[in-house]
């Protein structure tokens, strides 16, 4: 015989990460080896965010799922709210097997067997599968947590119980942290609906290895001891339980209905550990959150990403590895790649978030959505622009995250979960990068790459004006710092210097607009807090679209007549912008900027006229909104149409249709036949879409589908 | 011209600056301009600007009033000087939402009269205004000065995240020293000295020298908080000893901190009941256990370290330099 068996790849860990990865990898010509050391799935109540069924539905895996629309967010005493979701829970054994299922029926090959790296071989990975050896071309490393010293460690359990309807939300409880301990781990409990009844309770807590694991007892269920200090599932689990029993009197008569599940969790990603030996995915690369102990979510995303790398470069394993590396650091921002600032940042966090939990102001929201949950912030909109011309524009993009992530990511991890990009496939949902780039190439067909640089400026600098337009409101009569407060205006200094500095070393010229830009975002949004001025709160989303369009043009070399035109189409975006933002709070809908209709009104940032808002009180309440809606129906129809007519100027057909689109997805909600919330295609028929023909305009049906 | 009337010019040009802010934003900002504090960063940045002179066979020609004036021409140093103090004043506005203070300079702090949604506007129209007049005048400024403001908001962070930590190491508490005060002196160096003679090593020293003389006088500024009868008021014009309300503890306590074995300090600052009235057994404490000394110590030996970066320049520009500091640390 001819020496060891070969295969292109081998996946180690049959768990979630590894079964997707081997799903989505296997096929007629690539031989796959899912190797599984027999360890049983276990079963409890799993909940499933958007991205794990974003992944689930790539790799075509269906099974029986709990639907869950909201998540009940509890901040110790402090506060409770309703944060809407879209996300599922199923049981996790059935997930693996749904899975593992896939991976068999994609023509992977599952080995019951221990597997031990011997080494590299003349570019191939040599193993041994329970003693026998193999060499594969590719590695991909799903074995779960490592259990090393050293990485954020912690302890998460859970247990299925009976006796309870969640119906279709789940509970997540983060327990308040003793305020003058800057080392007390967090601890976090949630409760997952079970399909057809029941929940499972679960908890995480989380400290640093050698530096956390202080028990400290008091309030609420902070006495878990975490770190590298083992830790008694069943006293970790009645705290839980007592927990949720104070929030909730429905938690009171749960009768055990599963064994209690417990294990190690590591949330200590960092890029430079993923690719030491193959491909390390989901909980073996750390991809855990700390804060939620949530993990399926990392686990299936990066599977895929590593997947895409490997079939990028099936005969190069030393590309493969370095694709993986980039995507995964755009991809990813661990949450805690400051090691020496690890502590201190988390319970900052921490802090942050327990102050701004009342606030639907917009950056507070934002900011939560991004830590708490793996969904990010959703753009500026749910409704996908499709990306035309891709080999020229999704370089580019990628180029754009990897520096807009790569500025903030060593100062400032959690704050760098915020500008994170979890979508940089062949759509992306509507954001700034993609309104400059537009403008960029309006009257060009190349692209600078020096530009991304701008373009992650841009990003960064419409989330730091966020943090100073839209403020959590200050809290009053406690002795230490305001958090919520403070870290928002820290966040929006340092993202706006970050900018700043992005903009003077890449786009020297555009210096002075820059600043002049910032300057009159500050006095228009001070003016619309006037209470005795007529409040323009359109004109500073305006201005907020309209710089990236004209900066754009500028730097893309556009005669003047077209600059005047994309910052026109800039300035209608905003508009539209606003008026849909209108119109999805009247809905009682969740906005792009994560807000609540009267959030909005307290914060006098809605283009709906008072006139008629201070009438929603009264008895013709229904008859109240109605009118409001056709109100902003009808005003973003406007905007949008001036934004589609402007785009007559613009000589790139990419540009057009990349333009046409951004603006369609900016106003989708607005057309009553096309609900915000559903899954429209829009990667259909583009062209059709928002040709620069002015005709098309009017609000007609056909128009946004 | 004398040093009052330099500062008068820099001040005068700040408010022309700040006469371009918004109506609704303007009065509060305007105001504390106009208590403008010692200007030590623009008076180091002239100090600087005269760097240079004087070598050679050649030395400039007295001025009328006997003094050496720079060789860069005064308006374009009122303007540097002018946009070192309108960062700072932006970095104050915003400082002061952060920890809640109430007063800045023997006067009302900008959020208290406008609210902390508008000052955080004010503050932002005053980096808008720096970031114009740094692209104004042009060259690497732009550069220079958004690095300066990104070390400047990382050494905020720095600086909340420790609250309530009893046990910062004194790396840490100089790193977030040296991005929250240092980055700024060395950016009002830098600029001063790079309108001399072109001399980029010098320019180096001097921004080096800034740097580490951001650094004695914050941790001088942390030993004024404690009101010691022989330093004087600090810098901040804050009522003494509100930071450890906040839990934020300045390098005296973490001194006393770190050699209170018993744990007494730490318990009184981390207790729930902590008030203002706690403040003067805290300040006895950390001045019997030595803390205030040894953080006396620290500062004047980073000041030591910072006058020792002056070892290259011209003899004229150290004592120009050498009369600011000694100003700086109450002695002049």
């Amino acid at each position: 015989m001819s020496g060891p068996r070969r295969v292109d790849v081998i996946v180690t860990g049959a768990g979630p990460a590894g079964a997707a990865a081997a799903t989505a990898l296997a096929g007629p010509t690539r031989s796959v080896l899912l190797v599984d050391d027999g360890t049983p799935a276990r079963s409890y109540d799993a909940f499933l965010s958007a991205p794990t069924m974003e992944g689930l539905r790539r790799l075509a895996v269906d099974l029986p799922a709990q639907p869950v629309d909201g998540i009940d967010l509890v901040f110790g005493t402090r506060s409770r709210r309703l944060v809407p979701v879209r996300a599922a829970a199923c049981d996790h054994a059935a997930l693996a097997r749904a899975l593992r299922g896939a991976a068999g029926h994609a023509g992977a090959d599952r080995v019951r067997a221990t597997a031990r790296l011997l080494g590299r071989d003349e570019g191939w990975f040599a193993l041994a599968l329970d003693g026998v050896p193999v060499l594969a071309r590719h590695l991909v490393v799903a074995t779960g947590t490592s259990g090393r010293p050293g990485h954020w460690m912690g302890t998460a359990c859970v247990q299925r119980f009976a006796g309870i309807d969640l119906g279709t939300r789940t509970t997540l409880a983060v327990a308040q942290p003793d305020g003058t301990d800057p080392r007390q781990p967090p601890t976090c409990v949630w409760a997952v609906p079970a399909p057809g009844g029941g929940a499972s309770v679960g908890v995480a807590s989380v400290g640093v290895a050698g530096v956390g694991g202080a028990s400290v007892g008091g309030a609420g269920v902070g006495a878990a001891g975490a770190g590298d200090r083992p830790v008694d599932p069943d006293a970790l689990l009645a705290l839980a339980l007592a927990e949720l029993r104070r929030i909730d009197a429905r938690f009171t008569d749960l009768v055990p209905a599963g064994p209690v599940v417990s294990g190690p969790i590591d949330a200590g990603f960092v890029p430079e550990r993923l690719t030491v030996d193959g491909l390390l995915i989901g909980a073996a690369a750390g991809l855990t959150n700390p804060f939620t102990g949530e993990g399926l979510s990392g686990a299936l995303q990066s599977a895929l990403l590593a997947a895409e790398s490997i079939t990028a470069h099936p005969d190069d394993p030393d590309a493969a590895r370095r694709a993986y590396a980039q995507r995964v650091r755009t991809a990813f921002v661990g949450y805690f790649e400051t090691a020496r600032h690890a502590s201190r940042r988390y319970h900052l966090t921490w802090r942050v978030l327990a102050d701004a939990a009342s606030s639907d102001q917009p950056f507070a929201a934002k900011a939560r959505r991004a830590i708490l949950f793996p969904e990010g912030i959703a753009g500026l909109g749910e409704q996908r622009v499709a990306i035309p011309d891709a080999p020229l524009v999704q370089p580019f993009l990628l180029a754009c995250d990897e520096v807009a992530i790569s500025v903030i990511r060593r100062e400032w991890p959690f704050l760098a979960r915020l500008a994170s990009i979890e979508d940089t496939g062949d759509s992306q949902r509507p954001r700034p990068a993609l309104l400059f780039l537009g403008a960029l190439i309006a009257d060009r067909s190349t692209l600078d790459v020096r530009h991304a640089t701008t373009a992650a400026a841009i990003e960064l600098a419409t989330l730091g004006a966020l943090a100073f337009l839209h403020p959590p409101p200050p809290r009053t009569g406690v002795r230490d710092v305001d958090w919520a407060a403070a870290a928002t205006v820290l966040s929006g200094d340092f993202l706006l210097a970050q900018a700043s500095r992005l903009i003077a070393e890449s786009a020297p010229d555009a210096s002075w607009m820059f600043a002049d830009w910032l300057a009159e975002l500050a006095g228009l949004r001070a003016a619309a807090l006037d209470p005795d001025k007529p409040s323009q709160p359109e004109l500073v989303y305006a201005a907020l679209f309209e710089f990236p369009a004209r900066i754009g043009a500028i730097l893309g070399g556009a005669p003047a007549r077209v600059v005047h035109a994309l910052a026109e189409y800039g300035y209608h975006c905003g508009r539209a912008f606003l008026h849909a933002e209108d119109v999805l709070a009247v809905r009682g809908e969740r906005t792009r900027l994560d807000t609540t209709l009267e959030a909005m009104l307290a914060g006098r940032f809605t283009g709906l006229p008072e006139t008629l808002t201070d009438r929603l009180e009264t008895a013709d309440r229904e008859a109240v909104r109605a009118n409001l809606l056709s109100g902003a129906e009808a005003a973003c129809g406007e905007a949008r149409g001036r934004a589609v007519a402007s785009l007559t100027a613009v000589v790139n057909p990419t540009a057009v249709r990349l333009l046409g689109q951004f603006i369609d997805a900016i106003a989708a909600p607005c057309s009553r036949d096309h609900p915000a919330r559903g899954t429209a295609d829009v990667a259909g028929d583009s062209a059709t879409l928002a040709g620069p023909d002015p005709m098309h305009l009017g609000g007609q049906v056909g128009l946004y589908e | 011209m004398d040093a009052e009337a330099r500062r008068q010019r820099f001040r005068a040009h700040v408010a022309a600056r700040l006469r371009t802010l918004t109506s609704e934003l303007a009065p509060p900002v305007r105001a504390l301009a106009a208590r403008p504090g010692k200007q030590l960063r623009s008076t180091l940045l002239y100090a600087c600007a005269t760097t240079g002179l004087g070598r050679g066979a050649a030395p400039d020609a007295p001025s009328p009033t006997g003094r050496r004036e720079p060789a860069a021409d005064l308006g374009q140093l009122v303007r540097l000087g002018a946009l070192v103090e309108l960062v700072h004043l932006a970095s104050l506005v915003h400082d002061d939402i952060i920890d809640r203070a109430e007063q800045r300079r023997a006067g009302p702090a900008v959020h208290v009269g406008m609210g902390s949604e508008r000052a955080g506007l004010a503050g932002l129209s005053c980096f808008a205004l720096a970031g114009k007049e740094a692209a104004d005048l042009g060259g690497g400024l732009p550069v220079l000065v958004s690095r300066a403001m990104a070390g400047l908001a990382y050494g905020e962070l720095l600086d909340i995240e420790r609250a309530f930590d009893t046990t910062l190491a004194l790396p840490d508490y100089l790193e977030l020293v040296t991005r929250k005060t240092g980055e700024l002196f060395q950016l009002a160096c830098v600029l001063g000295a790079a309108t001399g003679d072109g001399d980029q090593a010098r320019v180096d020293a001097l921004g080096r020298f800034g740097l580490e003389f951001g650094v004695a006088f914050q941790v001088l500024d942390d030993c004024l908080d404690f009101g010691a009868p022989d330093f004087g008021a600090p810098d901040s014009g804050k009522p003494v000893g509100t930071d450890h309300l906040l839990g934020l503890f300045g390098a005296p306590t973490l001194y006393a901190l770190a050699q209170d074995t018993s744990g007494a300090l730490a318990t009184l600052l981390l207790a729930p009941s902590f008030t203002a009235a706690d403040i003067p057994a805290v300040r006895d404490h950390v001045r019997s256990s030595g803390g205030l000394a040894a953080a006396n110590a620290l500062a004047r030996s980073r000041y030591e370290r910072a006058l020792g970066h002056l070892d290259s320049v011209d003899p004229q520009t150290r004592a120009a330099l050498l009369d600011v500091t000694a100003q700086a640390w109450n002695l002049g």
